[in-house]
């Protein structure tokens, strides 16, 4: 089976900085991958470029078999590829329950339509069922009038996780699902995570400073090194390996 | 002291609060609600005023198989003849340059979104304030709208009617409900899916980019919708006053309407309204002020714009969220959260029909 | 016909948009507020010159510290009043802009009002007015004979310029400021007093503003919304440098000045073109420049250019 996602000798280069240096990575559907490196190794320019927010210089990327680099960041979205943010991007003024409301497509969002409720509340009660259950599932009951910017740290990272799945999500760029967070939290994150993978049969790419406690949840690290692919494997074997360990030092 | 004309004073103070609050309605649409910066306001309402003053004034001579240039004198009086001849003409025009304007400012509206899909707010703010003011210049020296002198002698929708106090309420009436089906279509619009993704996007554009949502396209109907708006606001702000000037189209009345929604409360059309009956009061009482001291040591328009930048800047710092506060986006989806509540609705239509059913 | 007269002013004009765009990304770059009350400091510098030299002859050089400390305090005091508060609110740049635009009215009808007062009290002409200052005497050169006033300009231009070089490059306040302007979240970690950046910036913008309202002052009339008149051209200039490079920010004022002193005649010459719509070729570099080549991040603005065709496939 082809793998879910696939990065082919991808670049980018910022007025002369190479971000990324022919990058090239696979994803096997169903799986965790964890993304690991120094800081400034180009781990979030990768997911930006993987999610649409730059083009590649040069390179591919292909989700599903689908070629998507050169994609806007919505059309990529609505393929099943969410990628959530380091810091959390929440829709401050809005209550957590808009949060969730908006992430899916509907008819009352064109300005013609939107004016005449009857056209579109059927579909807005159907969209506020499946919020209502996600909801649920993520712990978040109680807090939907609550507006997102009273919400903690971690209750953030999971509304917005929460919005990535509302529609359809299939695979997900974590830029560091549990940072700032206690490391109790941090593991009941990853465990949710795991969760979420055998229920649903999501797949992961995530990248997480503290290898400690990713080691334990991945299934394969990728190792990025000043724009380079340093090293691959699974997670016993890349953090025995020396250059793995040089970089980290080094740093 | 001549005598001050108090129900004159009351007309025309409707006229100018309907024309201002669908103006503030519309920035509220597109900066309280979408997040963009709009300091072009006044190009939407200079479009809108010139294409229905150009329209129905060469609609009116053409028509009578009058050739006089736009802006001469024979131009003037003939349309001044023409207007009180035939009420059905009057109305029609008057129709066809409402929707016009709507389209035509709205559609201008959309291709200056063509630079706002490159850039930032600020960019955008500045580009569309520069509009502005190219646009004036432009009407200033093009000789074929009037250029220095404007449009004069446009035909008023009721000018066929006899007596001032008539002519002037009727036309109060039609602006008041052209403000109220703005203001019910704002507000219907403010309560539904769209109004909570254009909320999603001024508070952040690349996160709403992200959950796959065409954010320079949704941002380009905004525009459209704002400026047709303005647009009509500008129609009718030519048909009250007769005549127009490119010298009433001066950035300052941008910021006049930015004030307006400021005051009120951003993201809240009700705000919106009440900032604009505050502010065009204020605005008729200076002009009111005018007429009343002839010999003040400052111009009193003066202190009517320095009035406008101190309730910017004291709103921004003291009041931000206006008088009004900015309210949750109410859709029925709400009514999930309170199950119980839910559940008693559904019993008691139940109830309803039951009853119903058995006579 | 191309006349001297046409390059001197393409000169002259230059240098009052580059010193004046100069301030203008600086502060941008800086603060991060794009600050439309900036037209109020040039106006103020102009009419200063104006008004301090009504009775008998000014001496510039009395003149320049006086009203670059004028536009310094004016510039400052907009921070303090009102940008300062509004950060420690937490303000979105648009609500900042926002203020800026109000500070903006607010004082061009301030200025209306003081102008037109002080006319009718001193009972001189204001609302177009020129500086009256001893510069009558000129310089000959390659034949040709420039005024004392554009020689004084340039002289200005260039010392202010040599020296903005010098404070940032030379000065630990100027390094800083550069590295606040990089970076300010990691100039924050660093310790630099970021407080202390903004007044030291807003000084220099609003004393680089104030100059070039002067230089103008000396250059042409002045009326109370002189500055706004500036503002297209000034932004133009900005947005070519990229609201980043300096130099780019010269050869914009320049680029900008030669087309609307040197390509306008010609225009006019050929097709007919009015003079009155000089403003248009401001209008149309930005919008040329802002379709081509954004400034990257600007005011709260996202990197992002969201592409209308796709590539490959």
């Amino acid at each position: 089976m082809r793998p879910i996602l696939e990065v082919k000798g991808v670049s980018k280069s910022f007025g002369g900085v190479r971000a990324l240096d022919k990058v090239s990575l696979s994803i096997e559907k169903g799986s965790i991958v964890g993304l690991i490196g120094p800081n400034g190794s180009g781990k979030t320019t990768l997911f930006n470029v993987i999610s649409g927010f730059y083009p590649p210089d040069e390179g591919e990327v292909y989700f599903e078999g689908m070629r998507i680099d050169g994609m806007n960041p919505n059309e990529i979205f609505r393929l099943g590829l969410v990628r959530s943010f380091q810091n959390p991007r929440l829709f401050q003024t809005m209550s957590v329950w808009e949060n969730v409301l908006v992430v899916p497509k509907q008819r009352g969002e064109s300005p013609l339509l939107a004016p005449f409720r009857s056209r579109w509340e059927a579909e807005e009660m159907k969209i506020g069922k499946r919020g209502k259950g996600l909801i649920g599932v993520f712990g978040l009951n109680g807090s939907e009038r609550k507006r997102a910017s009273d919400l903690s740290g971690g209750q953030m990272k999971l509304l917005e996780s929460l919005r990535g799945m509302m529609e359809g999500g299939k695979l997900f760029l974590l830029d560091e699902p549990a940072a700032g967070v206690a490391p109790r939290l941090a593991n009941e994150i990853f465990g949710f995570i795991k969760r979420l993978r055998e229920e649903r049969g999501l797949t992961f790419f995530i990248i997480e400073h503290r290898l400690e406690i990713l080691m334990n949840y991945v299934d394969y690290v990728y190792v990025l090194h000043n724009g380079r692919l340093l090293a691959e494997g699974g997670p016993e074997e890349v953090v025995k390996e020396r250059k793995v360990i040089d970089a980290y030092i080094g740093d | 002291m001549i005598g001050f004309d108090v129900t004159g004073f009351i007309l025309s103070w409707l006229v100018f609060f309907s024309i201002y609050s669908i103006l503030s309605i519309s920035l509220n649409l597109e900066t309280g609600l979408t997040g963009m910066a709009n300091f072009g306001k006044v190009a939407f309402y200079a479009l809108g005023a010139y294409f229905t003053g150009y329209v129905s004034i060469e609609f009116f001579l053409r028509l009578h198989g009058l050739d006089y240039p736009i802006y001469s004198t024979d131009a003037i009086v003939a349309l001044g003849k023409l207007s009180v001849e035939q009420p059905s003409l009057n109305l029609s025009v008057f129709l066809l340059t409402l929707v016009g304007s709507f389209l035509f400012a709205g559609v201008i509206g959309f291709l200056i979104m063509l630079p706002a899909l490159r850039v930032g707010p600020a960019f955008f703010g500045i580009t569309v304030l520069s509009f502005g003011e190219m646009l004036r210049i432009f009407l200033r020296h093009y000789k074929p709208v009037g250029a220095t002198y404007g449009l004069v002698g446009i035909p008023h929708p009721l000018a066929w009617v006899g007596g001032t106090f008539s002519k002037d309420l009727g036309f109060a009436l039609i602006s008041l409900s052209l403000l109220a089906i703005t203001y019910i279509y704002a507000q219907r619009i403010t309560n539904s899916p769209l109004g909570r993704l254009l909320k999603a996007i001024r508070d952040d554009e690349t996160a709403t980019l992200y959950l796959g949502k065409n954010v320079p396209l949704v941002k380009g109907k905004v525009l459209f919708i704002g400026s047709g708006m303005a647009g009509v606001a500008g129609c009718l702000y030519a048909y009250y006053l007769g005549s127009i000037t490119p010298n009433a189209f001066m950035p300052a009345v941008t910021f006049e309407v930015w004030a307006m929604m400021l005051l009120g409360g951003v993201g809240n059309n009700r705000g919106s309204i009440l900032g604009a009956a505050i502010i065009t009061f204020l605005d008729r009482s200076t002009a009111a002020l005018n007429f009343l001291f002839p010999n003040l040591i400052i111009d009193p328009n003066f202190i009517r714009w320095m009035l406008v930048g101190v309730i910017i800047v004291v709103v921004l710092l003291f009041k931000p969220e206006g008088i009004i506060k900015e309210e949750y986006v109410w859709t029925p989806a709400w009514r999930l959260l309170e199950a119980k509540a839910e559940a008693r609705r559904k019993a008691f239509k139940e109830l309803i029909g039951r009853l119903i059913k058995r006579r | 016909m191309l006349t001297p007269v046409e390059l001197v002013n393409t000169v002259w004009i230059g240098s009052v948009y580059f010193i004046s765009a100069a301030g203008l990304t600086l502060s941008y770059r800086v603060t991060r507020i794009l600050n439309f009350a900036y037209t109020n400091i040039i106006t103020l510098g102009a009419y200063l010159a104006v008004i301090l030299t009504l009775n008998g002859t000014g001496n510039l050089l009395v003149l320049i510290p006086i009203v670059f400390v004028a536009g310094s305090l004016l510039a400052m005091g907009m921070h303090y009043f009102v940008f300062s508060r509004l950060i420690s609110l937490k303000a979105t740049p648009l609500m900042l802009m926002a203020s800026s635009i109000g500070i903006w009215i607010f004082l061009k009808y301030v200025y209306y009002g003081i102008v037109g007062y002080l006319q009718r009290a001193w009972k001189v002409g204001l609302y177009q007015a020129t500086p009256n200052l001893n510069l009558d005497w000129g310089l000959k050169a390659y034949g040709m004979e420039f005024s004392g006033a554009f020689v004084a300009s340039i002289a200005l231009a260039a010392a202010v310029i040599l020296s903005l070089y010098l404070f940032l490059t030379k000065t630990k306040m100027g390094k800083a400021l550069r590295a606040v302007a990089d970076n300010p979240s990691l100039a924050e970690v660093s310790g630099i007093p970021s407080d202390r950046v903004m007044y030291v910036t807003w000084f220099i913008a609003g004393g680089l503003a104030s100059l070039s309202g002067l230089m103008w002052a000396l250059f042409s009339i002045v009326t109370p919304e002189v500055g706004d008149n500036l503002i297209l051209e000034i932004f133009a200039v900005s947005v070519i440098g990229g609201l980043y490079s300096i130099p780019l920010t010269a050869l914009g004022a320049y680029v900008i000045s030669g087309a609307e002193n040197l390509l306008m005649p010609i225009l006019h010459d050929t097709i007919g073109l009015e003079v009155s719509f000089r403003p248009f070729i401001a209008f149309f570099t930005l919008l040329v420049v802002i379709l081509i080549k954004p400034p990257l991040g600007a005011a709260g603005a996202l990197p992002y250019r969201f592409r209308l065709r796709r590539k490959g496939r």
